[in-house]
């Protein structure tokens, strides 16, 4: 049990100005394991996630990756090192093909130094990323350009991008937000696929039935603390969750 | 009317510089989208650097041209560091600054020529033959084809492809592993080397240069010249800055009332055509394509 922590935050405090937004957050994200962040609207998620990507410094605390911390490092080193995020928005790069924004994060290896200066047309580049498409199912849109893909379509390119860093870890911001739920079945059907295939998951999720039926372990934040930890059954019966959603009145009936 | 061959010689030279220029911009503007308004100041450094180079230090024009290919790569990198944190609005207005401050560097320092400018500034040589006329012409072209040439294996690299991701959605960029101020900054310096480039064949080609061939005004005729063809395209820089070269020589009343021509050329393109006559999607090109293609099948025999 000691080697198998993927990730790590301890103790993450993070004031914008006098507000604060997480408040002594420490989570552990196992290897292999779906990890569900969960909680209401303002609770801190997206700012936990983008303290771990590197776009937010922390006021205090650590991030851990495999022991090594990655707290202030910028987002393109904590990428390379091999933690993959989608965004809440899917944004992507619209006037590039599904290929090339694929191709462009397969390329975090040559960023860095004079790589830069290789070509990237080579065969078993373009090879990586046809199966990297063709893993997230998006093998009809290939010369696409990504700005006129459907919703749907933009998260699972999302997740195409995220996995092209070969990633250690691939953390998600609501992927099934604005999806319909057939659209959201299928996309939790790819991220339970991935992870059978050895992949550790960090799903932050607003929707709740969606990140119980895929997270083996599950954090709820609830102004900017883990309110509670655990299974997502015991996590989901734990009275101060059910009063954080629903409002005090609800627990006790 | 007939046509000169020294004047014909200077229009194309004068073509093939600011196509360099206009390059240049396309790289830092159109691939990056780093919006730079201020290209003509970098052709400024280009061309002081090649002048003093030859004039004062008598080197020959050969080593002129890398010093100012050099000077440039440094000078848009400076640029690119100070406006790390820049986008659009106030890129634009920064780099507008920029183009002035450089203009009164080289007005007040003696060092530049100040008002009276440089003279003298020699031809280039090769195999002890003075290069004028004419020979000028093809040698500005050909550096011209091969700065092009660079231009095209750039968007084949991942160089290419991180300016591209850049221009797009800066974020999405960090989060596939681009460090964002190193490829803004070397968006800056390439493209800022062009115009160096541009800078050294233009001084050695009208043999003196002052400040004010370097105004802001030039920023703009390049930046129409970038938008006319394309800056998404190698190709659009050529022929963009042939058209805006070629405009006022046509239409000689139209001299007077440059800037207001180049301003109406940038807004009515961006209305109407936005992606530039030769764009990745204009009619133009696809056309244009499609009668090479059907050439290069002709003699191939298919």
């Amino acid at each position: 049990m000691i080697n198998n922590i993927i990730l790590e935050t301890r103790n993450i405090t993070k004031y914008f100005g006098g507000i604060r937004a997480l408040n002594n957050v420490s989570i552990k994200i196992r290897k292999g394991s779906i990890t569900g962040i969960i909680g209401p609207n303002g609770a801190g998620k997206t700012t936990l996630f983008r303290v771990i990507a590197g776009f937010l410094k922390p006021t205090k605390g650590e991030v851990l990756l495999e022991s090594k911390r990655i707290d202030g490092k910028p987002p393109h080193i904590v990428a390379s090192m091999g933690v993959g995020f989608t965004f809440q928005v899917p944004q992507g790069f619209p006037s590039l093909s599904v290929l090339d924004n694929v191709i462009a994060a397969i390329g975090w290896r040559f960023y860095r130094g004079m790589g830069f200066i290789k070509r990237r047309t080579k065969s078993d580049i373009i090879g990586e990323a046809y199966k990297i498409i063709k893993k997230v199912g998006l093998e009809d849109y290939v010369e696409r350009k990504a700005g006129e893909l459907p919703l749907g379509l933009q998260k699972r390119l999302e997740i195409a991008r995220a996995l092209a860093l070969d990633p250690k870890i691939l953390m998600l911001d609501e992927p099934v937000a604005g999806m319909s739920a057939e659209e959201a079945m299928e996309l939790a059907g790819l991220v339970r696929e991935l992870n059978r295939g050895g992949l550790t998951v960090m799903l932050i999720e607003h929707n709740v039935p969606i990140a119980v039926e895929l997270s083996d372990y599950m954090y709820v934040l609830h102004y900017g603390e883990v309110l509670a930890e655990g299974k997502p059954e015991e996590v989901t019966s734990d009275r101060r969750v059910i009063e954080a959603y629903l409002g005090a009145g609800y627990a006790s009936g | 009317m007939p046509i000169s061959t020294g004047y014909a010689a200077t229009l194309l030279t004068v073509i093939a510089a600011y196509g360099i220029a206009a390059l240049g911009l396309n790289i830092t503007m159109g691939r990056a989208g780093q919006v730079n308004l201020g290209q003509a100041a970098f052709v400024g450094v280009g061309a002081m650097a090649s002048a003093i180079a030859t004039v004062r230090y008598s080197l020959s024009f050969w080593e002129a041209i890398i010093i100012a290919a050099l000077a440039s790569f440094l000078a848009g990198a400076a640029l690119g560091v100070v406006s790390i944190r820049l986008r659009e609005d106030f890129l634009a207005i920064t780099t507008i600054g920029f183009n002035f401050i450089v203009v009164y560097v080289f007005l007040y320092y003696k060092f530049f020529g100040g008002s009276y400018g440089i003279i003298g500034i020699p031809k280039p040589t090769l195999l002890g033959m003075r290069i004028t006329g004419f020979a000028y012409t093809i040698m500005s072209w050909t550096i011209l084809l091969l700065l092009a040439a660079l231009a095209l294996y750039i968007d084949k690299t991942w160089l290419g492809l991180a300016f591209e991701a850049l221009r797009d959605n800066e974020e999405v960029a960090e989060s596939v592993g681009i460090d964002v101020r190193k490829y803004k900054i070397l968006a800056f310096a390439i493209g800022a080397m062009y115009g160096g480039v541009a800078g050294s064949i233009l001084a050695h080609f009208k043999g003196y240069i002052v400040y004010s061939d370097f105004a802001f005004p030039y920023s703009i005729m390049i930046l129409s010249m970038s938008i006319v063809g394309g800056m998404d395209t190698i190709v659009g820089a050529i022929v963009g800055s042939a058209m805006i070269i070629l405009l006022p020589e046509i239409f000689r009343p139209l001299m007077e009332y440059r800037m207001i021509m180049y301003t109406a050329i940038i807004v009515l393109m961006l209305y109407f055509k936005p992606e530039g006559l030769l764009g990745r999607e204009s009619k133009w090109l696809i056309s244009l394509r499609r009668i090479l293609r059907a050439w290069s099948g002709g003699i191939r025999g298919d």
